[in-house]
């Protein structure tokens, strides 16, 4: 999985799940979290990481199942099936099973893709600007940062005396005011490093489509179609 | 990467990077400039370093050589930054690149990709470098600054010594003429900064390349630069350009600078010597302000401080020595309740994770390393008057004695006409006098400052410290502080201890 050009890979997930989207068909969601278990545990992910992604998908399913279960009429949703005979059961495990389903597609993208090996394709092969793709990416190191700063300016207006809910509009001001500072100082060095607006840069790493490539792109979605067909 | 030989030694590349006649102000209409019609032409092939006190304007004139201003700030009224004749902000990013390269202050903010290798693949990719040659001058720059080893490490798990020495990798593997630097060591350790200094010579005797820093800090340029410029306050003119001889007689070319505001790495900070004497205390029992009892620290999963017990005395002033990383900040955190702890910090015998939120002001004063760290109100009056109200004094005072104080403190900083500014709006020099300011008008028991004097000043930094000292010797405050500074702890602490290993051990300040 992860030597599939991750444009291919991204469009090839995000389809397959529009491709499920139609389906009403409760299994058909646990066959592909299963398919794309198993496609990433191929891939050497860890099962940890995978357990740890998907865990607040389980969470939030389960949570779903049991909303579907206590608030939904007798009437079933979609297609009818016989092998479910009570409509709240079907109603519920439609609704995780789906939750659980896009998890799985999401963590079969996420965990087997380097996001800067993702936004690098997008900008070859999408034509994605570099100025929006490169400026995701120093975006992104900022995040981790931002958690760190919010906690720190909750202590400081702690030892000032003041006092901060857990979200204080007085603690996002100086937040703001750093998240511009520290975007502009990485404008500045980026720039400063020769990143500009000409369209003239070289690419250490070609990113195109192969035939396995276009295969993934293709084959999943027309996967989960024929499946949801054929259970539906 | 060029080989040494590529770049001819009598006339180094780029051509000449010059300014002339620079106005330029941060404000719309030109009030203020903060360059006056300044005039400068760096010497190629060698190292400038540029100094003078904080806000004379030298920040924004290597940013208008590196041509990054006017477009990112300000306007320049008149005159021009050029390079080899052309206009140097003119030059599309790309072709500037190779031209000239930048190092900035903080190491944090001048990255843009996920891991060491991917930023300087960056750096080339910009400037259309062929892709079969970039593996062997990313190589190249790596083994250059040493650090080969980091090459796929992620830029946010490196340290700051680190992360310039990267940044450092990255101009090197652009390889300009021209290299700018904006106090490139301001926040990282003395051997770090020794290393990369090195390197920058190196890059001069070797390559054929020219330097330009501007650094408030003389010790580590010492030994390798060529040219002292100092430029003056306020007017942003340059009044004395000392030769400074590498090596042994460093400190004598620049004897003549002290006046002009510039630490000397061989002057004392205070010229009278000696600490006024510090009061006896009435009993020993009474002498103890602050007391850690076996205390542990830990930051994420990684054990920080563990174990660490000590007292410090009433009304003196303790700073704390360490190299970077040691965890002088964590534990500077973990005494102001920052932090969780195991063991026991007692101030004035109460435990400080138990004092309530609306007294810590009054007991505990925190002075975070970036002032910005610490502003919790909308303008500069504000910050201080927060002060006056949740200190020690907070109920005593009425209305008017407040608006008086915080005038009276205002002043004596020096801040008193940008009092309906933003805090953020203040220069990086300002902005920790303000956050100082704000601190002392809590007249708290204990005042923790986590290293109060970086990328100060001289005039400043002996201001603040003075400021600190008159509060222990007159009022009884103690003072807690980390630093970097050596020179800072022989002169103005009664106490010098160096954290090391999780462990603090005190040290004789004459031997600092």
């Amino acid at each position: 999985m992860r030597s599939i050009d991750p444009t291919c890979k991204f469009f090839g997930v995000l389809v397959s799940a529009v491709v499920l989207a139609i389906f009403y068909v409760p299994e058909l969601n646990f066959y592909v979290l299963a398919a794309c278990a198993l496609a990433t545990a191929l891939s050497r992910v860890p099962a940890k990481h995978m357990l740890l992604f998907l865990l607040p998908a389980g969470l939030l399913a389960a949570g779903l199942y049991f909303s579907a279960y206590h608030f939904s009429s007798d009437t079933v949703v979609g297609a009818h099936r016989q092998m479910f005979t009570d409509a709240r059961v079907l109603n519920g495990l439609l609704l995780s099973g789906r939750l659980l389903a896009f998890a799985g597609l999401g963590m079969l993208f996420s965990l087997t893709t380097n996001k800067v090996d993702f936004i690098r394709s997008l900008n070859q092969q999408l034509r994605v600007p570099s100025k929006f793709a490169y400026g995701i990416i120093a975006a992104w190191g900022m995040f981790p940062k931002m958690a760190g700063e919010y906690a720190k300016t909750r202590a400081a207006f702690r030892a000032r005396g003041l006092s901060a809910g857990f979200v204080s509009p007085a603690l996002l001001v100086p937040l703001l005011v750093k998240s511009v500072r520290w975007s502009e100082a990485i404008a500045i060095a980026m720039e400063s490093k020769g990143f500009g607006e000409a369209e003239a840069r070289t690419h250490y790493r070609v990113y195109r489509s192969g035939a396995r490539d276009i295969l993934f792109l293709s084959l999943p979605p027309v996967a989960v179609l024929a499946a949801g067909l054929m259970l539906g | 990467m060029s080989s040494p030989t590529s770049s001819s030694q009598s006339e180094p590349g780029g051509g000449a990077l010059l300014l002339e006649g620079a106005l330029f102000s941060y404000e719309k209409d030109g009030g203020h400039p903060a360059l006056n019609g300044l005039s400068l032409a760096p010497g190629p092939g060698k190292i400038t370093v540029l100094t003078g006190p904080s806000g004379c304007g030298k920040s924004t004139l290597l940013y208008l050589l590196a041509g990054l201003y006017p477009k990112y700030a300000g306007t320049l009224l008149s005159g021009s930054a050029r390079l080899g004749g052309e206009d140097t902000a003119g030059i599309p990013p790309e072709r500037r690149a190779l031209l000239v390269g930048m190092m900035f202050q903080n190491p944090d903010l001048q990255f843009c990709m996920d891991t060491v290798e991917n930023e300087l693949i960056f750096c080339l990719e910009n400037t259309a470098a062929a892709p079969g040659a970039m593996d062997g001058k990313v190589a190249a720059a790596l083994d250059f600054c040493g650090i080969t080893n980091l090459r796929h490490r992620k830029l946010q798990t490196l340290s700051g010594g680190e992360k310039q020495k990267a940044m450092l990798a990255c101009i090197v593997c652009t390889d300009p003429a021209w290299l700018l630097l904006d106090e490139p060591f301001a926040n990282i350790d003395r051997g770090s900064a020794g290393e990369i200094a090195r390197k920058l010579r190196q890059l001069v005797d070797e390559r054929g390349k020219s330097v330009v820093a501007v650094d408030h800090k003389l010790d580590v340029w010492g030994a390798v630069c060529d040219e002292v410029k100092v430029l003056g306050a306020g007017a942003g003119m340059p009044l004395l350009e000392g030769v400074c001889p590498r090596g042994a007689g460093g400190g004598a070319a620049l004897s003549p600078l002290p006046g002009l505001g510039v630490d000397i790495p061989s002057r004392p900070y205070r010229a009278g010597g000696a600490l006024p004497p510090a009061k006896p205390a009435p009993d020993a029992d009474a002498a103890v302000l602050l007391t850690l009892e076996d205390v542990s620290v830990s930051a994420g999963d990684a054990p920080v401080i563990s174990g660490l017990s000590a007292s410090f005395e009433k009304a003196r002033i303790h700073a704390i020595l360490g190299a970077s990383g040691a965890g002088k900040s964590t534990l500077l955190e973990a005494v102001c309740g920052f932090r969780k702890y195991t063991g026991s910090i007692r101030v004035g015998g109460r435990e400080v994770s138990k004092i309530p939120a609306r007294q810590i002001g009054g007991n505990v004063g925190f002075v975070f390393q970036n002032p910005q760290d610490q502003f919790v109100a909308p303008t500069v009056l504000d910050e201080v008057m927060t002060g006056l109200r949740f200190g020690a004094q907070g109920g005593q005072l009425s209305k008017e004695e407040k608006d008086a104080e915080a005038e009276r403190v205002l002043r004596a900083a020096g801040l008193w006409r940008y009092r309906a500014l933003s805090p953020y709006m203040l220069s990086q020099g300002e902005q920790r006098r303000l956050a100082l300011t704000a601190l002392l008008a809590y007249r708290c028991r204990l005042l923790v400052c986590d290293e109060p004097t970086y990328a100060q000043d001289l005039s400043s930094l002996t201001g603040l410290m003075d400021l600190l000292l008159e509060r222990v010797r007159g009022e009884g405050m103690t003072l807690l502080l980390s630093t970097h500074d050596r020179k800072l702890a022989r002169d103005y602490a009664d106490r010098a201890y160096v954290l090391e290993g999780g462990a603090l051990h005190a040290v004789d300040r004459p031997d600092l």
